[in-house]
């Protein structure tokens, strides 16, 4: 049809199958025993396999099937369920490690390829789109989510999510609805794996306390010139915690994080999650009828 | 690589271009099974379509420009989902056909049929998977739902094409326009199994003479 002119879409065709193909080795597959397997990245060349936690169910005998079909014992290394990452270990070198996308070039609209070993049915492909790119932040620096109209097959969770360059874009997680899905962005995937790499764990700022919701009295709202309606109550400080040690007390009324009206504890949540052990924060709270503020050194949490 | 200029204008160009081109070789079935698309395989009369498409041995297909003819299945297999029909036509506009065994994943792929009663309706996507896959799930198929599992291992060209009841028979082409394989399956949406072009030219070559059989 059109063979005598050059067809971009010829050439379109031959380029993603070449992406394909380049990625290709740094795409494994996780078996942990269960139904369904997982799909890996190769994070370094020394072993290091970063992927979805929910897609691994237990820590040791897990199987990793590299591109050239041989396999190899792997364990995991440490677990992030807040980001749902799990970076496992294998006993294999010379990997090729997956490259990495530019930050700032990655943008809704931009052609992605899915990319995953699901069963037995080796490496599989889907296209699509950036769809959204939702932004976050993590210690100052940007971050984000990515959505996607590429389908996320079973067993593609844990794989790459590809820009035309075959750089990582993102690592694919979830499914949305008709087979759509959500990817972690890679900055996020990158702060992570490095935090497991180097203690097992990520340490995330860590309070000592608990809450409960509570609504603030209109009189004290009145006089305080508060807009919130609502602010935490502490119920409990826990011994040796950062939030004893900062002088907090039982019975005091969080109204603020660092600036930010807190009016749920999940905004609390979302405001420890972005902040490292060892950063200082400022909680404006409510004592006896007057708003004060209380400095206090995060630590990290110890589950 | 290393081309600058605009390549959305030429890609939009080509993609319409193909459809219309492989338009021509897609027909519509009238199976007693609702309807089904078919691929005019051969110009002296030869219609491949799937086995679930067609539910009695004389069918109705209807040609892109309108015209209906009256076919008679000449074989079918159930296990291929396959079934060959004739049509005492000649000239027909039959599909360049492809070999799925050299597609790579991620080269595009374009299904057209008749989703949902559309008429030549076409969509894109990419090779997802080539060769034998085995599937935990299940699938649909012209309203019949069965375990993919359960189903003799075989190879299926797999691609993240949109497909529809209706895309049943319908081609899947390269970007050069030939038939690599005939859409069979929907497993899940994005999950589209087709019969990989070489197996239906293996069950077309083991046909029994076509013109004897209509004559």
């Amino acid at each position: 049809m059109t063979n005598e002119i050059p067809s971009v879409l010829v050439s379109l065709s031959n380029e993603l199958a070449n992406v394909v193909e380049r990625v290709a080795p740094s795409v494994v597959r996780v078996d942990d025993g269960s139904r369904l397997t997982a799909t890996g990245i190769v994070w370094s060349a020394d072993g290091s396999i970063i992927t979805t936690s929910h897609g691994v169910e237990r820590d040791e005998d897990l199987t990793i099937e590299l591109h050239d079909g041989t396999r190899h014992a792997a364990k995991v290394v440490g677990r992030d369920h807040d980001t749902d990452l799990a970076l496992l270990r294998v006993d294999a070198q010379n990997l090729t490690p997956i490259e990495h996308a530019p930050n700032d070039a990655v943008k809704t609209g931009h052609l992605v390829l899915a990319l995953g070993r699901p069963g037995d049915a080796g490496l599989q492909a889907t296209i699509g789109i950036i769809s959204a790119r939702l932004e976050s932040q993590s210690n100052g620096q940007p971050e984000y989510v990515l959505h996607t109209d590429a389908v996320f097959y079973p067993g593609f969770s844990g794989g790459p999510l590809v820009n035309t360059n075959g750089q990582a874009v993102g690592l694919n997680n979830l499914v949305y609805g008709r087979g759509r899905g959500v990817a972690l962005g890679l900055p996020t995937v990158t702060h992570v794996a490095d935090a497991l790499l180097e203690h097992g764990q990520v340490q995330r700022g860590y309070l000592g306390i608990r809450m409960q919701l509570v609504a603030l009295p209109t009189h004290l709202r009145q006089s305080l010139n508060l807009s919130q309606e609502q602010g935490l109550l502490i119920v409990q400080v826990e011994n040796g915690s950062p939030a004893e040690k900062g002088g907090l007390l039982l019975g005091d009324t969080l109204l603020s994080f660092n600036g930010h009206t807190i009016e749920d504890v999940e905004e609390l949540r979302h405001e420890l999650r972005d902040l490292a052990a060892g950063q200082n924060v400022t909680l404006r709270i409510l004592r006896g009828g007057e708003v004060r503020d209380v400095n206090v050194t995060l630590q990290a949490a110890t589950s | 690589m290393g081309l600058t200029h605009n390549l959305l204008a030429p890609f939009a160009t080509e993609t319409a271009a193909l459809a219309e081109n492989l338009a021509h070789s897609v027909v519509w079935v009238h199976g007693g099974h609702g309807h089904g698309a078919g691929v005019i395989w051969q110009s002296d009369g030869l219609i491949m379509t799937n086995d679930h498409v067609v539910a009695r041995d004389r069918v109705t297909v209807e040609l892109e420009e309108g015209r209906r003819l009256a076919a008679t299945v000449i074989a079918r297999n159930p296990d291929y989902d396959l079934a060959a029909l004739h049509v005492a036509e000649s000239n027909l506009p039959a599909a360049p056909i492809g070999d799925a065994k050299v597609l790579r994943v991620g080269e595009l792929i374009m299904a057209v049929g008749h989703p949902f009663g559309v008429k030549s309706t076409a969509t894109l996507g990419i090779v997802s998977a080539v060769g034998g896959a085995t599937w935990l799930g299940s699938g649909r198929n012209s309203g019949r739902r069965f375990a993919a599992s359960a189903t003799p291992k075989r190879e299926w060209l797999q691609a993240d094409v949109a497909l529809a009841p209706g895309n049943s028979g319908g081609p899947l082409a390269d970007t050069s326009g030939r038939v690599v394989g005939i859409a069979s399956m929907i497993l899940s949406p994005g999950i589209a199994l087709a019969v990989p072009s070489h197996i239906v030219s293996r069950f077309v070559a083991a046909l029994p003479r076509v013109q004897k059989l209509a004559a």
